[in-house]
Protein backbone atom coordinates (compact mmCIF):
# COMPACT_ATOMS: atom_id res chain seq x y z
CA UNK A 1 0.00 0.00 0.00
CA UNK A 2 2.74 2.42 0.88
CA UNK A 3 4.40 2.02 -2.47
CA UNK A 4 1.09 2.67 -4.18
CA UNK A 5 0.54 5.68 -1.99
CA UNK A 6 3.95 7.01 -2.79
CA UNK A 7 3.31 6.46 -6.48
CA UNK A 8 0.01 8.26 -6.27
CA UNK A 9 1.67 11.13 -4.43
CA UNK A 10 4.28 11.38 -7.14
CA UNK A 11 1.65 11.30 -9.85
CA UNK A 12 -0.24 13.97 -8.03
CA UNK A 13 2.70 16.38 -8.07
CA UNK A 14 4.18 15.21 -11.35
CA UNK A 15 3.44 18.36 -13.32
CA UNK A 16 3.78 21.40 -11.08
CA UNK A 17 3.15 24.75 -12.75
CA UNK A 18 6.19 26.90 -13.25
CA UNK A 19 6.65 29.55 -10.59
CA UNK A 20 5.14 32.89 -11.49
CA UNK A 21 8.55 34.55 -11.10
CA UNK A 22 12.00 33.78 -9.88
CA UNK A 23 11.37 32.23 -6.49
CA UNK A 24 14.15 34.03 -4.69
CA UNK A 25 12.99 37.38 -6.04
CA UNK A 26 9.48 36.82 -4.79
CA UNK A 27 10.77 35.67 -1.40
CA UNK A 28 13.08 38.65 -1.00
CA UNK A 29 10.28 40.98 -2.01
CA UNK A 30 8.20 39.54 0.80
CA UNK A 31 11.14 39.89 3.16
CA UNK A 32 11.49 43.55 2.29
CA UNK A 33 7.77 44.08 2.79
CA UNK A 34 7.90 42.44 6.21
CA UNK A 35 10.91 44.51 7.21
CA UNK A 36 9.18 47.71 6.15
CA UNK A 37 6.12 46.77 8.18
CA UNK A 38 8.26 45.96 11.19
CA UNK A 39 10.16 49.23 10.84
CA UNK A 40 6.92 51.13 10.50
CA UNK A 41 5.56 49.33 13.52
CA UNK A 42 8.64 50.17 15.55
CA UNK A 43 8.49 53.77 14.39
CA UNK A 44 4.83 53.96 15.29
CA UNK A 45 5.50 52.52 18.71
CA UNK A 46 8.38 54.92 19.22
CA UNK A 47 6.26 57.87 18.17
CA UNK A 48 3.47 56.73 20.47
CA UNK A 49 5.96 56.36 23.29
CA UNK A 50 7.33 59.85 22.65
CA UNK A 51 3.83 61.28 22.63
CA UNK A 52 2.95 59.44 25.82
CA UNK A 53 6.09 60.64 27.56
CA UNK A 54 5.51 64.17 26.34
CA UNK A 55 1.96 64.17 27.59
CA UNK A 56 3.02 62.69 30.88
CA UNK A 57 5.85 65.19 31.26
CA UNK A 58 3.52 68.04 30.42
CA UNK A 59 1.21 66.83 33.10
CA UNK A 60 3.99 66.84 35.67
CA UNK A 61 4.91 70.43 36.10
CA UNK A 62 5.35 70.71 39.80
CA UNK A 63 8.72 70.54 41.43
CA UNK A 64 7.99 67.11 42.79
CA UNK A 65 6.48 65.96 39.50
CA UNK A 66 3.04 66.31 40.96
CA UNK A 67 0.22 66.93 38.55
CA UNK A 68 -0.74 70.54 38.32
CA UNK A 69 -3.87 71.87 39.89
CA UNK A 70 -6.10 73.24 37.25
CA UNK A 71 -7.66 76.55 37.93
CA UNK A 72 -11.16 75.52 37.05
CA UNK A 73 -13.62 77.53 39.06
CA UNK A 74 -16.37 74.95 38.71
CA UNK A 75 -14.16 72.04 39.59
CA UNK A 76 -14.67 70.52 43.01
CA UNK A 77 -12.00 71.28 45.51
CA UNK A 78 -10.79 68.45 47.64
CA UNK A 79 -10.31 69.46 51.23
CA UNK A 80 -9.38 66.82 53.75
CA UNK A 81 -10.69 67.63 57.15
CA UNK A 82 -8.41 66.54 59.91
CA UNK A 83 -7.36 67.61 63.33
CA UNK A 84 -5.51 70.87 63.06
CA UNK A 85 -1.87 70.10 63.46
CA UNK A 86 -0.38 73.18 61.94
CA UNK A 87 -0.62 76.83 62.70
CA UNK A 88 -2.25 78.86 60.00
CA UNK A 89 0.37 80.55 57.96
CA UNK A 90 -1.62 83.78 57.75
CA UNK A 91 -0.41 86.31 60.30
CA UNK A 92 -1.93 89.74 60.46
CA UNK A 93 0.38 92.67 60.45
CA UNK A 94 -1.38 94.49 63.24
CA UNK A 95 -0.88 93.93 66.92
CA UNK A 96 -4.43 92.87 67.53
CA UNK A 97 -5.24 89.39 68.73
CA UNK A 98 -4.21 86.85 66.06
CA UNK A 99 -7.23 85.23 64.44
CA UNK A 100 -7.81 81.67 65.31
CA UNK A 101 -8.50 79.02 62.73
CA UNK A 102 -12.08 79.77 61.87
CA UNK A 103 -13.18 76.25 61.10
CA UNK A 104 -10.53 74.13 62.67
CA UNK A 105 -9.80 72.54 59.34
CA UNK A 106 -6.58 72.36 57.49
CA UNK A 107 -5.46 70.89 54.26
CA UNK A 108 -3.44 67.86 55.09
CA UNK A 109 -0.75 66.84 52.69
CA UNK A 110 0.08 63.65 54.52
CA UNK A 111 -3.46 62.43 54.39
CA UNK A 112 -3.68 62.56 50.65
CA UNK A 113 -0.07 62.14 49.72
CA UNK A 114 -0.41 65.06 47.42
CA UNK A 115 1.73 68.15 47.52
CA UNK A 116 0.14 70.94 49.47
CA UNK A 117 -1.13 73.63 47.23
CA UNK A 118 -3.28 76.50 48.26
CA UNK A 119 -6.82 76.59 47.13
CA UNK A 120 -6.48 78.53 43.96
CA UNK A 121 -10.14 79.30 43.91
CA UNK A 122 -9.56 81.38 47.00
CA UNK A 123 -7.51 84.46 46.40
CA UNK A 124 -4.34 84.59 48.43
CA UNK A 125 -4.16 86.90 51.40
CA UNK A 126 -3.55 90.38 50.20
CA UNK A 127 -0.62 92.31 51.52
CA UNK A 128 -2.78 95.41 51.62
CA UNK A 129 -4.87 95.15 54.73
CA UNK A 130 -7.81 97.27 55.62
CA UNK A 131 -6.64 100.17 57.73
CA UNK A 132 -7.30 99.50 61.35
CA UNK A 133 -7.96 102.44 63.63
CA UNK A 134 -5.24 102.79 66.24
CA UNK A 135 -6.25 102.00 69.76
CA UNK A 136 -7.25 104.92 71.90
CA UNK A 137 -4.75 105.77 74.59
CA UNK A 138 -2.53 108.43 76.02
CA UNK A 139 1.05 108.23 77.16
CA UNK A 140 2.66 110.79 79.43
CA UNK A 141 6.32 111.52 79.96
CA UNK A 142 7.66 113.77 82.70
CA UNK A 143 11.03 115.38 82.29
CA UNK A 144 12.06 117.28 85.42
CA UNK A 145 15.02 119.62 85.37
CA UNK A 146 16.36 120.95 88.67
CA UNK A 147 18.70 123.88 89.03
CA UNK A 148 19.33 124.65 92.64
CA UNK A 149 15.88 124.68 94.14
CA UNK A 150 14.17 125.60 90.90
CA UNK A 151 12.35 122.81 89.09
CA UNK A 152 11.36 123.01 85.47
CA UNK A 153 8.97 120.24 84.65
CA UNK A 154 8.16 119.36 81.07
CA UNK A 155 5.41 116.94 80.21
CA UNK A 156 4.94 115.21 76.91
CA UNK A 157 1.64 113.69 75.90
CA UNK A 158 1.26 111.47 72.87
CA UNK A 159 -1.34 109.01 71.74
CA UNK A 160 -4.71 108.78 70.08
CA UNK A 161 -7.75 110.25 71.65
CA UNK A 162 -11.27 111.11 70.63
CA UNK A 163 -11.85 114.77 69.90
CA UNK A 164 -14.52 116.09 72.24
CA UNK A 165 -17.22 118.25 70.83
CA UNK A 166 -17.42 121.84 72.05
CA UNK A 167 -15.10 124.71 72.80
CA UNK A 168 -11.90 123.09 71.68
CA UNK A 169 -9.03 125.34 70.89
CA UNK A 170 -6.70 124.62 68.09
CA UNK A 171 -3.42 125.19 69.81
CA UNK A 172 -2.09 121.71 69.95
CA UNK A 173 -2.67 118.18 71.17
CA UNK A 174 -3.23 119.31 74.76
CA UNK A 175 -6.26 121.27 73.61
CA UNK A 176 -8.24 118.05 72.95
CA UNK A 177 -7.39 116.72 76.40
CA UNK A 178 -9.55 117.27 79.41
CA UNK A 179 -8.90 118.83 82.74
CA UNK A 180 -5.48 118.45 84.25
CA UNK A 181 -4.10 118.42 87.76
CA UNK A 182 -0.50 118.46 88.74
CA UNK A 183 1.53 118.87 91.87
CA UNK A 184 5.18 119.71 92.48
CA UNK A 185 5.26 117.95 95.80
CA UNK A 186 4.87 120.98 97.92
CA UNK A 187 2.34 123.75 97.87
CA UNK A 188 -1.13 123.57 96.35
CA UNK A 189 -2.05 121.68 93.21
CA UNK A 190 -2.28 123.45 89.92
CA UNK A 191 -4.39 122.68 86.95
CA UNK A 192 -7.18 123.60 84.61
CA UNK A 193 -10.58 122.34 83.64
CA UNK A 194 -11.67 121.12 80.25
CA UNK A 195 -14.11 123.82 79.63
CA UNK A 196 -17.44 123.39 77.83
CA UNK A 197 -16.66 120.21 75.89
CA UNK A 198 -18.65 117.03 75.46
CA UNK A 199 -16.85 113.72 75.30
CA UNK A 200 -19.97 111.57 74.80
CA UNK A 201 -20.73 113.20 71.45
CA UNK A 202 -17.18 112.74 70.18
CA UNK A 203 -16.89 110.89 66.86
CA UNK A 204 -13.53 111.68 65.37
CA UNK A 205 -10.15 110.69 66.74
CA UNK A 206 -6.84 112.48 66.76
CA UNK A 207 -3.33 111.10 67.01
CA UNK A 208 -0.72 113.54 68.12
CA UNK A 209 2.08 114.55 70.45
CA UNK A 210 2.88 117.73 72.28
CA UNK A 211 5.26 118.87 74.99
CA UNK A 212 4.75 121.75 77.32
CA UNK A 213 6.24 123.16 80.49
CA UNK A 214 3.99 123.16 83.48
CA UNK A 215 3.15 126.49 84.99
CA UNK A 216 3.33 126.96 88.71
CA UNK A 217 0.17 128.82 89.51
CA UNK A 218 1.03 128.57 93.14
CA UNK A 219 -2.60 128.66 94.07
CA UNK A 220 -3.24 131.96 92.43
CA UNK A 221 -3.78 133.15 88.96
CA UNK A 222 -1.53 135.85 87.82
CA UNK A 223 -0.81 137.60 84.56
CA UNK A 224 2.66 136.18 84.30
CA UNK A 225 2.84 132.92 86.13
CA UNK A 226 6.27 131.33 86.28
CA UNK A 227 7.02 128.27 84.15
CA UNK A 228 8.98 126.67 86.96
CA UNK A 229 8.62 125.87 90.62
CA UNK A 230 10.91 126.94 93.42
CA UNK A 231 11.15 124.73 96.43
CA UNK A 232 11.44 126.32 99.82
CA UNK A 233 13.92 123.82 101.10
CA UNK A 234 16.01 120.93 99.95
CA UNK A 235 14.57 117.50 99.90
CA UNK A 236 13.04 114.83 97.78
CA UNK A 237 9.70 115.58 96.24
CA UNK A 238 7.25 113.64 94.18
CA UNK A 239 5.79 115.43 91.23
CA UNK A 240 2.67 114.15 89.58
CA UNK A 241 0.66 115.08 86.56
CA UNK A 242 -2.88 113.89 85.80
CA UNK A 243 -4.80 114.63 82.65
CA UNK A 244 -7.93 113.16 81.15
CA UNK A 245 -8.53 112.23 77.60
CA UNK A 246 -11.75 111.38 75.82
CA UNK A 247 -11.98 107.66 75.42
CA UNK A 248 -14.62 105.31 74.11
CA UNK A 249 -16.74 105.42 77.19
CA UNK A 250 -15.96 108.93 78.41
CA UNK A 251 -13.16 110.69 80.14
CA UNK A 252 -10.17 108.55 81.12
CA UNK A 253 -7.63 109.91 83.61
CA UNK A 254 -3.94 109.25 83.09
CA UNK A 255 -1.42 109.97 85.84
CA UNK A 256 2.33 110.15 85.68
CA UNK A 257 4.61 110.70 88.68
CA UNK A 258 8.30 111.35 89.11
CA UNK A 259 10.71 112.01 91.96
CA UNK A 260 13.03 115.00 92.10
CA UNK A 261 15.73 115.73 94.59
CA UNK A 262 16.48 119.28 95.52
CA UNK A 263 19.69 120.02 97.34
CA UNK B 1 21.58 37.48 -7.63
CA UNK B 2 23.44 39.88 -5.37
CA UNK B 3 20.87 42.52 -6.02
CA UNK B 4 18.28 40.31 -4.40
CA UNK B 5 19.96 40.44 -1.05
CA UNK B 6 18.17 42.36 1.66
CA UNK B 7 20.38 41.56 4.61
CA UNK B 8 23.67 42.84 5.88
CA UNK B 9 25.51 39.68 4.83
CA UNK B 10 25.62 39.32 1.02
CA UNK B 11 27.16 35.87 1.31
CA UNK B 12 24.32 34.53 3.38
CA UNK B 13 21.78 36.20 1.11
CA UNK B 14 23.39 34.57 -1.89
CA UNK B 15 23.38 31.18 -0.19
CA UNK B 16 19.75 31.58 0.81
CA UNK B 17 18.78 32.65 -2.73
CA UNK B 18 20.47 29.56 -4.13
CA UNK B 19 18.57 27.38 -1.70
CA UNK B 20 15.26 29.01 -2.63
CA UNK B 21 15.78 28.75 -6.34
CA UNK B 22 17.13 25.22 -6.12
CA UNK B 23 14.56 23.71 -3.80
CA UNK B 24 11.50 25.75 -4.64
CA UNK B 25 9.89 23.16 -6.89
CA UNK B 26 10.34 20.38 -4.36
CA UNK B 27 8.93 22.57 -1.64
CA UNK B 28 6.09 23.56 -3.91
CA UNK B 29 5.18 19.91 -4.42
CA UNK B 30 5.25 19.35 -0.70
CA UNK B 31 3.05 22.39 -0.28
CA UNK B 32 0.65 21.10 -2.88
CA UNK B 33 0.18 17.87 -0.96
CA UNK B 34 -0.46 19.93 2.15
CA UNK B 35 -2.92 22.33 0.58
CA UNK B 36 -4.26 20.62 -2.52
CA UNK B 37 -3.82 23.76 -4.62
CA UNK B 38 -0.79 24.77 -6.64
CA UNK B 39 -1.14 28.54 -6.21
CA UNK B 40 -1.85 28.13 -2.56
CA UNK B 41 1.17 25.88 -2.38
CA UNK B 42 3.34 28.56 -3.98
CA UNK B 43 2.00 31.10 -1.53
CA UNK B 44 2.68 28.70 1.31
CA UNK B 45 6.27 28.15 0.19
CA UNK B 46 6.97 31.85 -0.21
CA UNK B 47 5.44 32.61 3.18
CA UNK B 48 7.45 29.90 4.84
CA UNK B 49 10.68 30.95 3.16
CA UNK B 50 10.07 34.53 4.26
CA UNK B 51 9.75 33.37 7.84
CA UNK B 52 12.82 31.21 7.48
CA UNK B 53 14.90 34.10 6.15
CA UNK B 54 14.55 35.96 9.45
CA UNK B 55 15.85 32.92 11.32
CA UNK B 56 18.43 31.74 8.79
CA UNK B 57 21.38 32.78 10.95
CA UNK B 58 20.47 30.21 13.57
CA UNK B 59 20.51 27.40 11.03
CA UNK B 60 23.87 25.77 10.56
CA UNK B 61 23.49 23.82 7.31
CA UNK B 62 21.42 23.64 4.16
CA UNK B 63 19.84 20.41 5.40
CA UNK B 64 18.72 22.17 8.53
CA UNK B 65 17.45 25.01 6.36
CA UNK B 66 15.26 22.71 4.30
CA UNK B 67 14.08 20.77 7.31
CA UNK B 68 13.20 23.97 9.11
CA UNK B 69 11.41 25.20 5.98
CA UNK B 70 9.23 22.10 5.95
CA UNK B 71 8.48 22.64 9.62
CA UNK B 72 7.39 26.17 8.93
CA UNK B 73 5.29 25.02 6.01
CA UNK B 74 3.49 22.42 8.12
CA UNK B 75 2.85 24.90 10.92
CA UNK B 76 1.75 27.63 8.53
CA UNK B 77 -0.64 25.37 6.68
CA UNK B 78 -2.07 24.26 10.01
CA UNK B 79 -2.52 27.90 11.01
CA UNK B 80 -4.26 28.67 7.75
CA UNK B 81 -6.55 25.70 8.22
CA UNK B 82 -7.33 26.74 11.80
CA UNK B 83 -8.22 30.21 10.58
CA UNK B 84 -10.74 28.63 8.25
CA UNK B 85 -9.41 30.74 5.43
CA UNK B 86 -11.31 29.23 2.57
CA UNK B 87 -13.07 32.26 1.17
CA UNK B 88 -10.88 32.88 -1.84
CA UNK B 89 -8.88 30.19 -3.52
CA UNK B 90 -6.62 31.27 -6.33
CA UNK B 91 -7.21 29.25 -9.47
CA UNK B 92 -6.67 29.71 -13.17
CA UNK B 93 -9.63 27.59 -14.25
CA UNK B 94 -13.13 27.86 -12.92
CA UNK B 95 -14.03 24.75 -10.95
CA UNK B 96 -16.35 22.37 -12.70
CA UNK B 97 -18.88 20.03 -11.31
CA UNK B 98 -17.75 16.50 -10.72
CA UNK B 99 -18.05 14.30 -13.74
CA UNK B 100 -16.86 10.87 -14.65
CA UNK B 101 -13.54 11.07 -16.35
CA UNK B 102 -12.28 8.74 -18.96
CA UNK B 103 -8.83 9.05 -17.59
CA UNK B 104 -8.39 6.92 -14.55
CA UNK B 105 -5.23 8.69 -13.49
CA UNK B 106 -7.04 11.97 -13.30
CA UNK B 107 -9.78 10.33 -11.28
CA UNK B 108 -7.23 8.82 -8.97
CA UNK B 109 -5.61 12.20 -8.41
CA UNK B 110 -8.93 13.78 -7.65
CA UNK B 111 -9.88 10.97 -5.31
CA UNK B 112 -6.57 11.14 -3.50
CA UNK B 113 -6.86 14.89 -3.06
CA UNK B 114 -10.39 14.48 -1.70
CA UNK B 115 -9.21 11.78 0.64
CA UNK B 116 -6.35 13.92 1.85
CA UNK B 117 -8.72 16.80 2.39
CA UNK B 118 -10.67 14.73 4.88
CA UNK B 119 -7.62 14.19 7.06
CA UNK B 120 -6.57 16.44 9.87
CA UNK B 121 -3.81 18.80 8.86
CA UNK B 122 -1.08 17.25 10.93
CA UNK B 123 -2.09 13.75 9.98
CA UNK B 124 -2.02 14.76 6.34
CA UNK B 125 1.40 16.35 6.76
CA UNK B 126 2.67 13.24 8.50
CA UNK B 127 1.52 11.00 5.66
CA UNK B 128 3.11 13.25 3.07
CA UNK B 129 6.38 13.38 4.94
CA UNK B 130 6.36 9.63 5.48
CA UNK B 131 5.26 8.34 2.08
CA UNK B 132 6.18 11.16 -0.28
CA UNK B 133 9.35 12.55 1.23
CA UNK B 134 10.38 9.12 2.57
CA UNK B 135 11.55 10.63 5.82
CA UNK B 136 12.14 8.42 8.83
CA UNK B 137 9.78 8.76 11.73
CA UNK B 138 12.41 10.38 13.91
CA UNK B 139 12.96 13.19 11.42
CA UNK B 140 9.23 13.55 10.95
CA UNK B 141 8.86 13.87 14.70
CA UNK B 142 11.51 16.60 14.66
CA UNK B 143 9.77 18.46 11.87
CA UNK B 144 6.35 18.09 13.41
CA UNK B 145 7.59 18.95 16.84
CA UNK B 146 6.17 15.85 18.42
CA UNK B 147 7.25 12.43 19.58
CA UNK B 148 7.89 9.40 17.38
CA UNK B 149 4.89 7.70 18.94
CA UNK B 150 2.71 10.56 17.87
CA UNK B 151 4.06 10.25 14.35
CA UNK B 152 3.19 6.55 14.32
CA UNK B 153 -0.25 7.35 15.60
CA UNK B 154 -0.79 9.94 12.86
CA UNK B 155 0.40 7.51 10.20
CA UNK B 156 -1.83 4.73 11.43
CA UNK B 157 -4.95 6.84 11.67
CA UNK B 158 -4.21 8.53 8.34
CA UNK B 159 -3.88 5.25 6.49
CA UNK B 160 -7.03 3.94 8.12
CA UNK B 161 -8.86 7.02 6.98
CA UNK B 162 -7.62 6.66 3.43
CA UNK B 163 -8.72 3.06 3.30
CA UNK B 164 -12.26 4.18 3.89
CA UNK B 165 -12.24 5.86 0.50
CA UNK B 166 -12.86 4.07 -2.70
CA UNK B 167 -9.45 4.65 -4.20
CA UNK B 168 -7.56 3.55 -1.17
CA UNK B 169 -9.71 0.53 -0.56
CA UNK B 170 -8.56 -0.68 -3.93
CA UNK B 171 -5.12 -0.72 -2.53
CA UNK B 172 -3.72 -3.77 -1.00
CA UNK B 173 -3.94 -4.51 2.65
CA UNK B 174 -1.70 -2.39 4.84
CA UNK B 175 1.79 -3.65 4.87
CA UNK B 176 4.25 -3.28 7.66
CA UNK B 177 6.37 -0.27 6.92
CA UNK B 178 9.79 -0.53 8.32
CA UNK B 179 11.58 2.39 9.44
Amino acid sequence: MTDDLKRQFEQLVADPPPPSEVPSESVFRRVRTVRRRRTAGVATLAAAAVVAVTVAAGNLTDINSAPPVSNTPSAPVTVVTAAPTTTPSYTPSTTTTPPKSPTGTTTSTNATGAVHTPNRNTPPPSSEHTPVAPALGLHLTLKPSVKGRVLTLKVTANGTVRVPVGDVTSDGFFSVLGSERYSFGDGPESGSDAGAVNCQAARSTLTGQQTKTLIDWNGQAGPTPPSNHTYAKAGTYTVSYTVRYCGTNGWVPVTKSSTVTVK
Amino acid sequence: MEKLGVGMDPGRDHEFAEFVDGRFTALQRFGYLLTGEWHQAEDLVQTALTKVWFHRKSLRSSNALESYTRTVMVNTSTQWWRRKWKGETPTEILPETATTSEYGTVDDRDLLLRALATLPRRTRATLVLRYFEDLPEAEIAQIMGCSVGTVKSHVSRGLAKLREHHLVTALSAPAQKEG
